[in-house]
């Protein structure tokens, strides 16, 4: 399933929903993402996974990168829901030390 | 032995890998055919081999394996269907570290920095061109004790030590610098989703090995 996406603002920060899978071929599909949250020079970003079923490294470095676009503008990112099989991976890599993980 | 000179060629089923293919299947990928492409790393056919694959770049990066990899591998009890979504994972990281780095020889996305997108319009330029797309990826599926090892190989430079030593031991790797990179965790992620990884052959090939399922006598 590809990659799709929807952003909302709740609460003062701008909320960016992932679903299907966040692998190496949806990039094109993230990169899109990307400009559409750093146009909107957001200074609290959270990432909802609840509906994201996979992610590989190409798709944490993407989050890595929005991470650092973000960051760029002074804004933070967040990443919030993970289910398990994505949480697993998250762990595995020590996603925490680079973002606050909602659960 | 040259590839072409080792296999005999047939036409490429819908899947690959069906989940009935019997253990022992064999396929060559008729995108090698007459390509020369380098040596076979095992005897080919591998000797007790449950699967044998050799595919070309171009074949792999289509990103159907894994998947079908892992639904094949549950109906012969090879893994449990709760390691699913990990084996899965695992699989697509071992492939695409043969396909980026070991066929089309490129760097990760962080030598790539400021602009990730030049690593993927590398990586699609590479699939775009015959000489690097039909390079061969070797998959082999073995049985070892209560294990299931898949190896992953490719006939391209490899890592050397000096570069890929943190990453293959899996020391510090969120400590020394790696976790706050764009990139350079595919290694790690195999590694936490295996229950053993081995690299050999200079860093082109990888061993993954998962729990098999314990079937009543």
């Amino acid at each position: 399933m590809s990659l799709s996406h929807s952003l909302r603002q709740e609460g003062g920060a701008l909320v960016v929903a992932l679903s299907g899978s966040f692998t190496f071929s949806e990039h094109n599909a993230f990169r899109k993402v990307i400009e559409e949250v750093t146009a909107t020079q957001p200074k609290r970003v959270t990432v909802d996974l609840e509906k994201l079923n996979r992610v590989d490294s190409a798709g944490l470095s993407m989050l890595v990168l929005l991470r650092d676009r973000v960051g760029k503008g002074g804004g933070t990112v967040q990443l919030r829901r993970p289910p398990a099989q994505v949480a697993r991976i998250l762990d595995v890599v020590d996603f925490s030390q680079l973002f606050e993980i909602l659960r | 032995m040259p590839i072409d000179r080792a296999i005999a060629w047939g036409a490429r089923p819908p899947e690959m890998v069906p989940p009935s293919a019997p253990l022992g299947t064999v396929h060559l990928d008729p995108e090698l055919q007459g390509t020369g492409n380098g040596a076979l790393p095992w005897p080919w056919p591998p000797r007790r081999a449950l699967l044998a694959l050799a595919l070309a770049a171009r074949t792999v990066a289509g990103g159907l394996l894994p998947d079908q990899l892992t639904r094949w591998g549950r109906a012969h009890g090879l893994w449990a269907e709760d390691a699913a979504a990990a084996v899965e994972t695992a699989l697509a990281e071992a492939l695409a570290n043969a396909v980026v780095h070991g066929c089309l020889g490129l760097p990760g996305m962080a030598a790539f920095q400021p602009d990730p997108q030049a690593y993927f319009d590398a990586v699609d330029a590479g699939l775009a061109d015959d000489r690097l797309a039909r390079r061969p990826v070797f998959l082999v599926v073995r049985r070892c004790v209560r294990l299931t090892v898949v190896h992953v190989a490719d006939r391209g430079a490899g890592f050397r030590p000096a570069v890929s030593g943190l990453a293959v031991s899996g020391l510090a790797l969120t400590g020394s610098g790696v976790a706050g990179a764009v990139s350079g965790r595919g290694l790690a992620l195999i590694r936490g989703l295996t229950r053993r990884m081995r690299l050999s052959d200079g860093g082109r090939r990888i061993s993954l090995s998962f729990l098999r399922v314990e079937r009543e006598p």
